[in-house]
């Protein structure tokens, strides 16, 4: 039973048109999936971008925000913009030496059992819920001490350490072993290989890995509500004190029924939303250059 | 190294004689066929006809665009990103390439075979079967995968353990069970590009055997590339 | 050496916040043992004290399991066409935008919801789903303030849309090319083709997807906590106010009124973090069953 034709007549007894039709089906739905998802993304960030340009000015870095009931002039979130540096700063120093710690252990010294196993501590630490942290980050210092910038960073660091060593374990991979054993056979320490030799093979894909980092920390809100988020309104520097931060900012505001208050909110989300597209896209530009790099210089 | 398509085809037979010219049945007609992978020409001015109830082998130097050719027969070329192609290639008379000619349809009649055995992660029953549920073969689909796995000479090997995983079976027998799957849809062409050339000599010789048993029964034209000329 | 401290230091953690949040947790946990999950309360007063994690239990689930079946076939979906059909040049690009959607704050999404989804939501969709389905218990009176368990579910869709489909995105790339061509060469349709060949193959990677995306909605506490409304009730109604059991915590940021409810909000976080631990464990398994077949390995997960 063979027809060779490919006229219509025969493709229609073996139903050629009704499969065809639900291809097509399946075809639409997917392309109409596609622009839901951009068009969610276009939304939001249209929204924001709307609403947080109109109400931007200079007085929302400057200024703090008036205390008191009678608050007349300006007022601004200088110290979230404040807070949020000194937080964001101190959190990538914990967490940058310690998350490539922590790779290099894993990629170069580690036995394959030990490997797998904080490989997977480290994937479930990324999956724990932030406000979780947060509230560990609480019993642990600020419960009897009162609530630090110190404590809110190191509830940021601990959200960011998963992804500054996973993708240091990636970058770490990549470096072709030729090259450690060519240093090792010259006798070399094996310290000494990773330091000199292995690390500064990754310097790029460190640096993407904790640009994104950054961009998730300063974004967060939930580690912060519970170790630093008693502030007052003038701005302050010393990571002893409660700091106050961008995120928790706008999340007060956004509940306050000022409508000043949302107006600022707005500002602040235009601010950090510009910082972390800036910061994802840098990553991502870097991270296909060093892909580049690498392949040319095999 | 040149690329080069011999311009006349040699077809080999062990057993009858060529029948004359004129009382072949020509199944395709490829007039100066150009292909170009992203403005690189793999074939040039290919023209040639393929005939019923022979098996057409192309045979030529690697890289000389052999697969390229072969693929062009059901638009498997379509698949490749920057793959253009000029020229016409009749099928029975109709252009395949035409705008309005759904590759789907093309494939259905034109089949194919691959290097490397390719089965589907399922069953061996679910392998063969799956193409003919899909294809509306429902039918009688037990006698079915049967028949198509005897043609293969497979089923004796088989019979007893069509349910476990097709990825058990050693190279040369999942190539079979490629053929069995490509067959069972009763294609008009079984297209085969170098079906052989993964496997070791003795399940080589078991699949030449096969393609000269296809080809004598019922009316299947086998293009094949065979990796050294057999006389 | 140093960098075994920093490994020994980093799996160190995650015993320790297991063990900080049981102490934390400890006051309530005796109070109330394992009745606690079951209860629905929320009475701080003194005198009185009664807390429960069954309506903050209910509220997550119903949140969470929902936004997975909205987000879930949407992701499959947007995963599909970015690696088969969007044409070449768009395929990159979109990837990325996915992407970006991911790496929006939870706090500007719940800005976002409270000012802009929840009105609308309550002005115009909830309104007309209630007088067209309203004799489903689901959809009933739209809550007056725009908050309502409905809006939650729309913006955890949305944060876990792109998590499911980056993952899923992978996972397609990853069925080998010859799988696909065997499928197309027999005369089948590319949907067929997915269908029979490409969703088999990455089945178990999608189910741990699906698993990772859930474990991020359970999690998600500040953008919940904005649009949500709050209340220790259980109800049917979407369109009304609910609470999940990480917007209890969220919105009891400002202090709990005794020791006791304190204890009681860790226990909250106690129950989240064994969820989290058991999504995250069991996708991890999946993968690794999985994976001997496909060499491929899970690069995402996270909560906010």
């Amino acid at each position: 039973m063979s027809t060779h034709s490919l006229t219509q007549a025969a493709l229609r007894a073996e139903g050629l048109p009704r499969r065809r039709a639900i291809n097509r089906l399946m075809e639409l739905l997917a392309w109409l999936a596609a622009v839901i998802a951009v068009g969610l993304l276009v939304l939001v960030v249209w929204s924001v971008a709307r609403r947080g340009w109109s109400e931007l000015n200079l007085d929302l870095i400057t200024k703090t925000p008036a205390s008191g009931f009678l608050a007349t002039g300006k007022q601004g979130l200088a110290n979230a913009f404040a807070g949020t540096i000194v937080i964001v700063l101190v959190a990538t120093l914990m967490a940058l030496p310690t998350g490539i710690l922590v790779a290099v252990y894993l990629n170069e010294f580690a036995p394959a059992a030990i490997r797998n196993a904080v490989s997977l501590t480290l994937d479930v630490l990324n999956g724990i819920p932030a406000i979780v942290i947060g509230i560990f980050v609480y019993g642990l210092f600020v419960l009897g001490h009162g609530q630090s910038a110190l404590a809110g960073s190191f509830a940021l660091a601990v959200i960011m350490l998963p992804l500054v060593a996973r993708s240091t374990m990636e970058v770490l991979a990549l470096v072709p072993s030729s090259l450690r054993e060519a240093s090792l056979a010259l006798g070399a320490p094996r310290w000494r290989t990773t330091l000199s030799i292995v690390l500064p093979q990754t310097v790029g894909g460190i640096v993407t890995g904790t640009t994104l980092a950054v961009a998730r920390a300063a974004g967060e809100t939930a580690p912060l509500l519970f170790t630093s988020s008693i502030v007052g309104t003038q701005i302050h520097w010393n990571p002893h004190h409660a700091l106050q931060s961008i995120p928790v900012a706008i999340f007060e505001l956004s509940e306050s029924p000022d409508p000043q208050d949302h107006a600022r909110a707005w500002a602040a989300a235009f601010v950090l939303l510009l910082f972390i597209l800036f910061a994802s896209l840098t990553a991502r530009w870097l991270a296909t250059r060093g892909r580049r790099k690498l392949s040319t210089s095999r | 190294m040149s690329i080069t398509i011999e311009p006349t085809v040699r077809v080999e037979t062990r057993r009858q004689p060529l029948p004359p010219r004129e009382r072949l049945e020509r199944i395709f007609n490829i007039d100066s066929l150009d292909a170009l992978y992203a403005g690189k020409p793999a074939l040039k001015a290919v023209t040639m006809d393929v005939y019923k109830n022979l098996v057409t082998a192309i045979i030529g130097p690697s890289g000389c665009g052999k697969s390229t050719f072969i693929r062009c027969l059901n638009r498997m070329n379509d698949l490749i990103p920057g793959f253009t192609q000029t020229g016409t290639i009749r099928y029975h008379g109709q252009d395949i390439c035409a705008a309005d000619v759904d590759p789907v349809a093309v494939r259905r009649h034109i089949g194919m075979v691959f290097q490397r055995p390719n089965p589907f992660p399922k069953s061996i029953y679910d392998n063969v079967a799956w193409g003919l549920k899909v294809l509306g073969m429902k039918d009688e689909l037990d006698d079915r995968v049967e028949r198509a796995l005897t043609q293969a000479a497979l089923w004796d090997e088989v019979k007893d353990r069509l349910k476990a995983s097709a990825l058990s079976l050693s190279g040369g027998q999942q190539q079979r069970l490629c053929i069995a799957r490509a067959i069972a849809v009763k294609p008009d062409v079984v297209l085969m590009d170098e079906p052989a050339s993964a496997l070791d000599p003795i399940a080589t010789q078991a699949i030449e055997q096969l393609m000269n048993d296809l080809k004598s029964e019922s009316s299947r034209t086998t293009c094949n590339r065979l990796r050294g000329s057999r006389t | 050496m140093l960098s075994g401290a920093a490994a020994a230091a980093a799996t160190a953690v995650v015993g320790l916040i297991v063990w900080k949040l049981i102490e934390g947790a400890w006051p309530s946990v005796t109070k109330f043992g394992l009745h606690f999950i079951t209860r629905v309360a929320w009475n701080p007063v003194v005198g009185k004290e009664a807390f429960g994690a069954a309506s903050f239990l209910f509220g997550t689930a119903v949140t969470s399991l929902i936004a997975l079946a909205l987000a879930g076939p949407l992701a499959i979906a947007v995963a599909l066409f970015l690696t088969e059909l969007a044409p070449r040049a768009l395929r990159a690009p979109v990837t990325a935008l996915v992407e970006t959607l991911a790496a929006i704050p939870s706090v500007v999404i719940g800005l976002w919801g409270i000012y802009v989804l929840g009105p609308l939501l309550r002005d115009h969709v909830e309104p007309s789903l209630h007088s067209a389905l309203g004799f489903i218990p689901l959809f009933g009176p739209p809550s007056t303030s725009g908050s309502s368990v409905f809006t939650a579910i729309v913006v955890l869709t949305i944060m876990i849309l792109p998590i499911v489909a980056s993952i899923t995105r992978e996972l397609f790339l990853g069925v080998p090319r010859e799988q696909k061509e065997g499928a197309l060469a027999l005369g089948t349709t590319r949907w067929e083709m997915v269908r029979g060949v490409m969703f088999p193959y990455a089945r178990g990677g999608i189910a741990a997807a699906l698993i990772l995306g859930l474990g991020r909605a359970v999690g998600e506490a500040i953008a919940v906590t904005q649009v949500i409304g709050g209340g220790p009730f259980i109800h049917w109604n979407l369109f009304d106010t609910g609470d999940t059991l990480a917007s209890k915590i969220a919105a009891s940021y400002q202090g709990a009124a005794t020791n006791l409810e304190v204890a009681s909000l860790v226990y909250l976080a106690l129950i989240l973090l064994v969820f989290s631990l058991l999504a995250n464990l069991s996708a991890h398994w999946i993968v690794r069953r999985v994976g001997r077949r496909q060499g491929i390995g899970l690069n995402r997960g996270g909560a906010a």
